[in-house]
C-alpha cells in the first residue's frame, strides 16, 4: 500500500461516516441521561413551599385550638421554664383519690439550639426519677411543666465550621442535599408509687396507666457552595401526646431553624 | 445552541446529525459492531454532560466531538487489554493497483480497517487515520517503540492482504 493510497485513506476516514438507527440511539441515550439541573431546582423549591405550607397550617391549626391553651403552663421560648403547675390542673390531680402522677416534665424546649439529635426527650422519659408519696394526701414534690403549645421559633444560628473536605474539589459550582429525619416513639408511664405495700394505690396504679405517643419529622434543605458558604434551612415537627384515663395534655412544636454556616 | 441548556429536541438534532459521525470512530476502533454501539451511546451520554462546558468561539464542534469519542474509544480499548495475536503475514509484494483506496467509499474503508485483528486495528487507527505519533502510541499502550512499529507494519501487510482477496474477488464476479 503505496503512501498516496494512506493519504487518500486518511482524507476519506476524516469526515466519514457510517448508518446508524438514530430512533434506536436516541431512546437508548435518553434513557441514560442524568435530569436537568432546572427540573432539579424545580423539585427544591416545590419541595421548598410545601414545607413552608406545612408550616403556616400547623401553626393556624394550633393557635386555633384553645383545647392546648388550658394545659400550657409555662410561655417561655428557650430560657429555663419556670416550675409552676396551674391551680387548675392541681384541682383536678386532688380529685383523683390519692391518685399521683408522674407528669412527663420537660425542664427545656425538646427544641432548643443546642440539638443536633432528635429532640425527643425519650431519655427523660424513661429516666425521669418519679417524685414524693405521702400515702393520706396528695402532694406534689415535683412541680409540673408542659410544653406550650403552638408553633415554636428557635433562634437562628450563626456559628462557624471547618469542614474537613476541599470544596475546590466540587466539579459544580453549587451541591445540594437534603436531609429527612422521622421517628416515632410509643412509651408506657406508670403511676408511681413509693410503698408497695398500698394495696390501693397499687390497684389505681393499674387504672392509670398513660402512654405517651411522640412523632417527630425533620427535613433540613442545604446548598453548598464550592467556595464553601453554607446555607440550610431545616423546619421540625415534634408532637407529643399523653393518652390517659383522666385527661389528656397535648404537647406540640413546629420548628423553623435557619442556619447560616460559613466555613 | 439548545443542547447546551439541556433541551431534549435540541439534543436529539445533535444526536442525529453527529451519530453517523460518532458510530464511524466507534466502528473503526472497536471492529465488532455491539461493541461499537454500546461505545456510541456512552460517547453520546459524556457528550451530552459535558457539552455546556464547550465554548464555540475556540472552535468547531466536529473535531471536539471527534477528540471525546477517539478517547472514549482509546480508553475502552485500554481498559480491554488487547492481547496481540502473532499473525502470519507473508511479505506481500505491492501488486495493489493505485487508486483501489479511492474507489472504495468511507463505509467499505471502515470495514476493511475492522477487520483487522485487535491491537494492529487500534495501531492503524491511531497512527494512520489520526496522526498520532509511535512515540505517543507506545506511551498510551505501555509498549516499546520499536513494537509499535513492528505491529503497524505487519498491520499494513494484513490490510493488503485483505484488500487484494477482495478485489481479487470483485475481479472475479465481474468476469463471470
Amino acid at each position: 500500500m503505496d503512501e498516496l493510497n494512506l493519504n487518500s485513506l486518511r482524507r476519506k476516514l476524516e469526515k466519514a461516516t457510517y448508518p446508524v438507527d438514530n430512533e434506536l440511539l436516541w431512546s437508548q441515550v435518553s434513557e441514560r441521561l442524568p435530569q436537568r439541573k432546572k427540573n432539579k431546582f424545580l423539585i427544591y423549591f416545590i419541595f421548598g413551599i410545601l414545607m413552608g405550607g406545612l408550616a403556616f397550617l400547623l401553626l393556624k391549626n394550633l393557635s386555633e385550638n384553645p383545647e392546648f391553651d388550658n394545659h400550657t403552663m409555662a410561655q417561655d421560648d428557650n430560657e429555663d421554664c419556670p416550675q409552676s403547675v396551674s391551680l387548675e390542673r392541681m384541682e383536678m390531680e386532688k380529685s383523683t383519690e390519692n391518685v399521683l402522677f408522674n407528669e412527663l416534665i420537660f425542664t427545656k424546649n425538646p427544641i432548643s439550639e443546642e440539638r443536633n439529635t432528635s429532640p425527643i426527650p425519650l431519655s427523660k422519659i424513661e429516666n425521669d426519677k418519679p417524685e414524693f408519696y405521702d400515702s393520706g394526701e396528695a402532694k406534689i414534690l415535683q412541680s409540673i411543666e408542659h410544653r406550650n403549645s403552638g408553633i415554636h421559633f428557635s433562634r437562628p444560628l450563626i456559628p462557624v465550621y471547618l469542614l474537613p473536605n476541599n470544596p475546590k474539589e466540587s466539579p459544580n459550582q453549587f451541591t445540594h442535599s437534603i436531609e429527612s429525619q422521622s421517628s416515632i416513639l410509643n412509651v408506657n408511664r406508670n403511676l408511681y408509687v413509693d410503698n408497695e405495700n398500698d394495696i390501693e394505690l397499687l390497684n389505681s396504679r393499674k387504672t392509670t396507666e398513660k402512654e405517651l405517643f411522640a412523632v417527630d419529622l425533620s427535613a433540613k434543605y442545604s446548598i453548598l457552595h464550592r467556595s464553601g458558604f453554607y446555607v440550610g434551612v431545616g423546619m421540625e415537627y415534634l408532637r407529643i401526646a399523653e393518652q390517659k384515663s383522666y385527661y389528656s395534655v397535648l404537647s406540640d412544636s413546629v420548628g423553623i431553624d435557619d442556619k447560616y454556616i460559613h466555613r | 445552541m439548545g443542547c447546551q441548556a439541556g433541551d431534549k429536541n435540541s439534543q436529539k438534532e445533535f444526536l442525529e446529525k453527529y451519530s453517523g459521525f460518532v458510530f464511524a470512530i466507534c466502528v473503526r476502533y472497536c471492529g465488532d459492531m455491539n461493541y461499537a454501539w454500546d461505545l456510541l451511546q456512552e460517547i453520546f451520554v459524556k457528550i451530552f454532560v459535558s457539552i455546556p462546558s464547550f465554548n464555540p468561539k475556540l472552535g468547531n464542534i466536529e473535531p471536539w466531538i471527534g477528540t471525546i469519542a477517539r478517547n472514549h474509544c482509546l480508553n475502552y480499548m485500554k481498559s480491554k487489554r488487547i492481547t496481540f495475536k502473532e499473525l502470519n503475514i507473508q511479505e506481500i509484494p505491492l501488486s495493489i493497483r493505485n487508486g483501489a483506496i479511492e474507489e472504495m467509499t468511507s463505509q467499505e474503508l471502515i470495514n476493511l480497517i475492522g477487520m483487522l485483528p485487535d491491537g494492529y486495528r487500534e495501531i492503524f487507527n491511531m497512527i494512520e487515520t489520526d496522526g498520532m505519533s509511535t512515540q505517543e502510541v507506545a506511551k498510551f499502550l505501555g509498549m516499546a517503540e520499536s513494537s509499535v512499529r513492528t505491529k503497524l507494519s505487519r498491520s499494513k501487510s494484513y490490510l493488503k492482504k485483505i484488500l487484494l482477496k477482495i478485489k481479487s474477488k470483485e475481479a472475479w464476479m465481474n468476469s463471470i
